[in-house]
């Protein structure tokens, strides 16, 4: 049996940051809207830029750009609302976009131990070997809050 | 302040910036926290006091803008992981707007306000020597 014959084809969002796309399951997306206002208010998260207001729900907006392209994003043309799990919890969290997003089938190749903790999978499409985003480590949440806590210079240490 | 500048009184403790007046009503004592400090936000003067209930917190801000009520609270997104957990009950909707509501405990941790009580007993302790010192009957 080959490699091929045992991965199985998934549907997956295709997502585009700057330059470079990438990639998320697409049981993963609840929907894709134009940017709306983003509220903003004190708060100490990193990567975690206000809220939007969708269907009378408050979203967190995550910024991922800075982590995925090394520079902040501040264009966008879109955001996808994707679902997130907290442990058994799931919430909506919003990922700006600078570009179109496309949905397509593809085989998933799982992300081997030396790939950042935010890639899930790999996939190939058009030519190009895509990362496919695991939005569980990629954005912030209470796991990544005790990771921090636990560094000796946390961002949080700081006076 | 200024209305207040009779009756409070000038406290430090090491390590709380955001509180450096404290106010004495009877045998409490209420701590009064610049919110604008308290938030990370470009420090500023104060104009109001509002006195939390059930807390030992009066809080020092801008100005009000409104005043209305909430028909829902929504808990905050787990996204938020931080320190604001602590500061907020939730967020609400008003007017197509997102406003945060404030936890009125979450202003003065209870480390702090040990700490707190620690530098106001200290400062008594101090008022209390000079005042013995200064006796004429010493």
């Amino acid at each position: 049996m080959t490699v091929s014959t045992e991965l199985e084809l998934q549907s997956f969002v295709l997502l585009r940051l700057g330059e470079r796309r990438f990639a998320v399951s697409a049981t993963q997306i609840a929907e894709l809207v134009a940017p709306s206002r983003v509220f903003r208010f004190p708060h100490r998260t990193s990567k975690l830029e206000g809220v939007i207001l969708r269907r009378g729900r408050i979203v967190p907006v995550c910024e991922v750009s800075e982590i995925l392209l090394g520079k902040r994003l501040t264009s966008r043309r879109f955001y996808l609302i994707a679902v997130r799990n907290y442990g058994a919890q799931r919430e909506w969290v919003a990922v700006p976009v600078t570009g179109e997003c496309e949905l397509i089938n593809a085989e998933m190749m799982p992300a081997a131990e030396s790939d950042a903790p935010h890639v899930a999978g790999w996939l190939s499409h058009d030519g190009d070997v895509i990362e496919v985003l695991n939005l569980d480590t990629l954005t912030p949440g209470p796991e990544q809050a005790l990771l921090k806590s636990a560094a000796p210079q946390s961002e949080e240490g700081r006076p | 302040m200024d209305s207040l500048s009779g009756a409070a009184e000038d406290i430090s403790a090491p390590g709380i910036r955001k509180v450096s007046h404290v106010l004495r009503r009877g045998d409490r004592s209420l701590f009064i926290v610049n919110g604008a400090m308290h938030f990370g936000l470009h420090a500023a003067e104060g104009a109001l006091l509002f006195v939390l209930r059930k807390t030992r917190t009066a809080l020092l801000i801008d100005g009000i803008e409104k005043m209305t009520s909430m028909t829902r609270l929504q808990a905050l997104p787990l996204s938020f992981c931080h320190e604001e957990r602590r500061w907020y009950r939730g967020l609400t909707a008003l007017d197509q707007t997102v406003v945060p509501v404030v936890h009125p405990d979450g202003f003065l941790s209870p480390e702090e306000l040990a700490l707190l009580d620690a530098a106001l007993l200290e400062a008594d302790h101090s008022a209390a020597e000079a005042l013995e010192g200064t006796n004429p009957a010493q």
